[in-house]
Formats: C-alpha cells, structure tokens, sequence
C-alpha cells in the first residue's frame, strides 16, 4: 500500500467507531424488548417496526416527509434568487452578502428559535403592536403554530441551500443568458432551459443539505409548533427520555435512517450528480 | 440596409458612445475597430438589442429596430468566448433557437445538418462543447447563429480566443463563408491586421466616436483623421509585377527586383499573374527576399 491509501485511515476508523458501530448498537436495540421498567430487554422481536408503520407513526413520518420538503422546497425558490443576486452584485455589497448568510451561525440554533418565540409571545413586540392598534387576535394561535415551524425551519437552513448555489452562480457564464436572448428565448424559458440545467449539481446538493437535518429536526416544531405538532424528530427524542421506550425509539430511528440513505442513493444515481 | 442614426450611449456618469452615424449595405463585410474601450462592443451590443441606446434609432430596410428586444431582431450573435450551451450537444446548441420557432422536429433536423456542413463539421454533431477546440466551438458559434438566417450576423471580437495559426485559417473560412452567403457580417476587432484582412469597409472607434469610416485600401493610403493615422501603422505603398501565388500567398517583383511576399485582398478569380499589383507594406506584417 501506498501513502495515499494510509491517508485515508483515519476518516475510515472515524467512520467505523463514531458512526457505523453506533448505528449496529441501533439496530441491535430496535429489535429488542421494552422492560416493564423502561430497560432493555433483548429478547427478539419485529413488534417496534411494526408500531412505526402503524397508522399513529406512520402519519407523523408522513407529516415530517411534507414538512421537510416544502422547506426544502421554499428554501430551493428563495435560495436561487439569494444566490443570484449575491453572485452578481458587486464586490463590497457581495461581501456584506456572505457576511449576513453566514453571521447566523454564530448564534446558537436554540438562542435562534428563542427569540423568534420571544417576538411572536405573549410579552413580545408583536402581540404588543397588534394590541395597541386594535387588531384581534388569537395570542395561543399566534405564538404556536405550524407556519412559525416552517418560518424557523426555512431560516435555520437556507443558508446550507443558498451557499453551494453561490458558488455555482459565481462561476455560471452570464453570457449564455445573453447568447438565449439573441437565439430568441424568453425569461422564463431561460430560467429552465440555461441556467438551472448549469446549476443541477448545486441545486441538488443544496436540497440534501436542508431535506436531511429538516426530516430529523424536533427543536424548531418543539419550541414554535407546540404540542399539537408531533414531528418525527420529536417523537423519537420522546421516547429516549420520555417515554424511555429505546427500542421504539431505535426502530424509528432505523427507519429515518433508512429513508434518507435511500434518498441521498436516489439523487446520486442520477446521471452527473455527485457529492 | 442597416443604418445607426445618431446612437448615443452613457451609463451613470460617462459617455461610451457619442452621435454615431452609419449605414451598412446588404452583403457588407463591416468592422469596427479600434483600442479597447473605445465603444465598438457597446456599439454592437446595441445593434444585438443587449443594450439599449440612450439616444438615437436603428432602422432596417427603413423600419425602425431599436425598440424590439434582442428575441424579436433578426440578427444573430457570435459571442467573444462563444457563449456555447455547456450542456447541450453540438446539435442542440444549434437547433435551440429554431425550437422557439414553429418548425417540425423533421425540418430542424435538416437545417441542423444543413449548417453542420456548411462549416465542415458533420462529424461533431453528438459532442459536447467542453470537448471541441476554439476553432471548433468557433464554428458551432457561428452555425448557431447562421441557421436562424439572421438579416445581419454580428461577431465580437470573433477570433480573439483563437491561437495565430488557427486565426489566421478562420479568417479565410469566415471571409469565405461571408461571400459564399452574400450576408451582411459586422465584426468588433481591436486587431488591425484581422479588418483589414476581413472587411469591405472599416470603421475606426476611438473615445466612443467613430472617427473615419472607410475600406481597408483608404485607409493606408490617406488615413483621414490624426487617431487613425496612429492607429494603423506607418505604412508604404509599393508597386510591382504579381509573379506567383499559391494558395492566398502572393510573390510580387518590385521595380528593383526585390520580391515581397503577402497576403492578397482580391478574390481569387480575380488574380492573374503578370498583373500590377499594389503592395502596401508595414513593418510588422509582411517581408521581402532581395532578388538575385
């Protein structure tokens, strides 16, 4: 073997130990046995798959899939535009772009969410200007509901959309745009037919980036969405420390695991999709 | 006839172009050229409908163009780098503006041919643009342009990308093919050497005004303002015999048997040997052999 092939080592043994074994151990307990107490018991048995694909779970996988695609869906529309506009503005306001996509991460997600629960709650500036200018309102619909789950899904996670489209704009050849113009082609018919066919890598990297976490996400629907909205994510933190039914918890896991792997393999089976 | 009618252009605080006149006939070779900066691209880009004038109109055949955008004007473009779909075919590249017109799969395909071979590359049909040379992508540019038979093609800086050897060879094939279809052809070049070679009739750009318009032959032997004097080289007219040619490589015996050899500028049904020939010599561009 050759030095290069010992470059690889470490990722590999990172792999095995921190994300593969970890995996096994999810398997091995989603087969097995809720104790009487909340223990493991391993005595073998299909009995949590089959709650997962019950009609109760199956309906917040289904809730949790519609979730995470209208985010990435929304974050695929908003993300071109961003994009676009950043990658052809000039060089000092294309600086102050970056800087503000990516300025978010230096606050904690948590911290994050808080404040949009303070602004929309009961004390915070919202209700308080609605109430002082006399518009009715409901103030439990208001602080909880499922368009705040999508508003803080969309912001915590366009910037994983918007990032990789920059670079492939900023490398984009805006003369095709005009080559389509003078062969006759209009805007919308550019859009499609010029510049997101040069923009497939990118677009579907992009929508990886927001579809995962998005699926898994359980403090965003925890912290605006309430308890009405049960979210795939939270069913399986609920019951690690809940409902201490780790088995459950394990096959649900399994399953989301599953799902994901199986849609990261569909987009890169598609012809020039890599990465 | 294309005829610019005191076009004027100014982005926010300067003036690119300034009260430029001109007329194109029907079959013209036309260049602009000049330094870079000068406006002979902004110029085009107008014409094109990529930019709009500030002031001025643009009339074909005595109908007035410059309100129709770059999709309605009968005009095609060669880009400076081509501007080749990159995920397209050869073919597709070619065939995406007449999908945008009302033609059947079956007609396209034949006008896609048609054009392939007039500019000799049948063969490169199924490739994709990444995998062809600049003489190559230079062609399918123009094959893209020329199969929505354009009132006027425009090319920008056309040859710019290209190596001297290949330059050289697609200035014959562009003059060639230019002649063969009769079409009116307005070339932006900043080499001097390229318009003269090329054109019918020169228009020399400098500061946004275009100073002097005339054919190649003029301008050498009187250039008519101080710039363009500057711009084309000093130069000497030279008379002698035409006593051989081969291919567009001509020999000419001067007075004092001296033998100078060039490029010619006459069609080549024209050329006869033993016929007097002007030979306008600049340093840079052609070289003599002391005769015996």
């Amino acid at each position: 073997m050759k030095l290069r092939d010992y470059l690889l080592l470490p990722t590999l043994l990172w792999f095995l130990v921190f994300i593969f074994a970890p995996f096994l151990i999810v398997v091995f307990v989603s087969l097995a046995t809720r104790g009487t107490y909340g223990g493991i018991e391993w005595s073998w048995t299909l009995q949590n798959y089959a709650r997962v694909f019950s009609a109760t779970y199956a309906g917040v996988l289904w809730e949790s899939l519609k979730l995470a695609a209208l985010t990435t869906g929304l974050s695929l529309v908003l993300g071109i535009l961003i994009s676009w506009e950043m990658a052809t503005a000039r060089g000092s306001v294309r600086h102050f772009y970056v800087m503000a996509m990516v300025l978010p991460f230096l606050t904690n997600l948590v911290i994050r969410i808080y404040a949009i629960r303070v602004f929309v709650g009961a004390e915070g500036p919202l209700q308080g200007t609605l109430h002082n200018v006399g518009v009715p309102f409901d103030p439990f619909a208001l602080t909880q509901n499922k368009f705040l789950v999508l508003y803080g899904m969309v912001t915590t996670y366009l910037p994983f959309m918007v990032l990789p489209l920059y670079g492939a704009f900023e490398k984009f050849d805006f003369s095709l745009i005009e080559a389509a113009q003078d062969l006759g082609a209009g805007s919308w018919r550019i859009l499609f037919s010029v510049i997101l066919p040069n923009l497939k890598k990118a677009l579907w990297a992009g929508s990886l980036l927001v579809f995962i976490p998005s699926l898994g996400e359980f403090l965003i629907p925890d912290l605006l969405g309430g308890a009405k909205s049960m979210l795939y994510g939270n069913l399986i933190t609920e019951q690690f420390l809940k409902s201490r039914d780790w088995p459950f918890g394990s096959a649900l896991s399994v399953v989301m695991m599953v799902t994901l792997i199986w849609v990261v393999f569909a987009v890169q089976k598609r012809k020039g999709v890599s990465g | 006839m294309l005829e610019l009618l005191n076009i004027g252009k100014s982005f926010s605080s300067q003036t690119a172009l300034k009260g430029i006149n001109l007329s194109i006939s029907e079959g013209e070779f036309f260049s602009l050229l000049g330094p870079s900066g000068c406006g002979k691209t902004t110029l085009l880009r107008i014409i094109a409908g990529l930019e709009s004038a500030s002031s001025g109109q643009i009339l074909l055949n005595g109908k007035r163009v410059d309100h129709m955008p770059a999709q309605k004007r009968p005009f095609n473009m060669v880009f400076q780098k081509y501007a080749l779909f990159p995920h397209f075919t050869v073919a597709q590249n070619i065939a995406y503006g007449l999908k945008l017109k009302s033609f059947s799969q079956d007609q396209i395909e034949a006008k896609v041919a048609e054009v392939l071979a007039l500019v000799d590359m049948p063969e490169f049909k199924d490739r994709k643009p990444e995998t062809l040379s600049g003489g190559q992508s230079q062609r399918v540019a123009v094959a893209r342009a020329l199969v929505n038979e354009p009132q006027v093609l425009l090319l920008d800086e056309p040859l710019s990308a290209l190596d001297q050897r290949m330059r050289e060879h697609m200035q014959k094939e562009l003059r060639a093919l230019q002649r063969k279809l009769g079409l009116t052809f307005i070339c932006v070049t900043h080499d001097q050497e390229e318009a003269l070679a090329l054109s019918d009739r020169i228009g020399i750009m400098n500061h946004g005004v275009l100073e002097q318009v005339s054919s190649p032959r003029e301008i050498f032997e009187s250039p008519g303002t101080i710039f363009s004097s500057q711009f084309i080289e000093s130069t000497s007219c030279l008379r002698g015999e035409l006593v051989e040619i081969s291919q567009d490589l001509a020999t000419i015996r001067l007075g004092d048997g001296s033998l100078i050899k060039g490029k010619v500028n006459i069609p080549a049904d024209q050329i006869r040997l033993g016929m007097n020939l002007e030979a306008y010599v600049r340093k840079a561009m052609a070289f003599g052999e002391r005769g015996k």
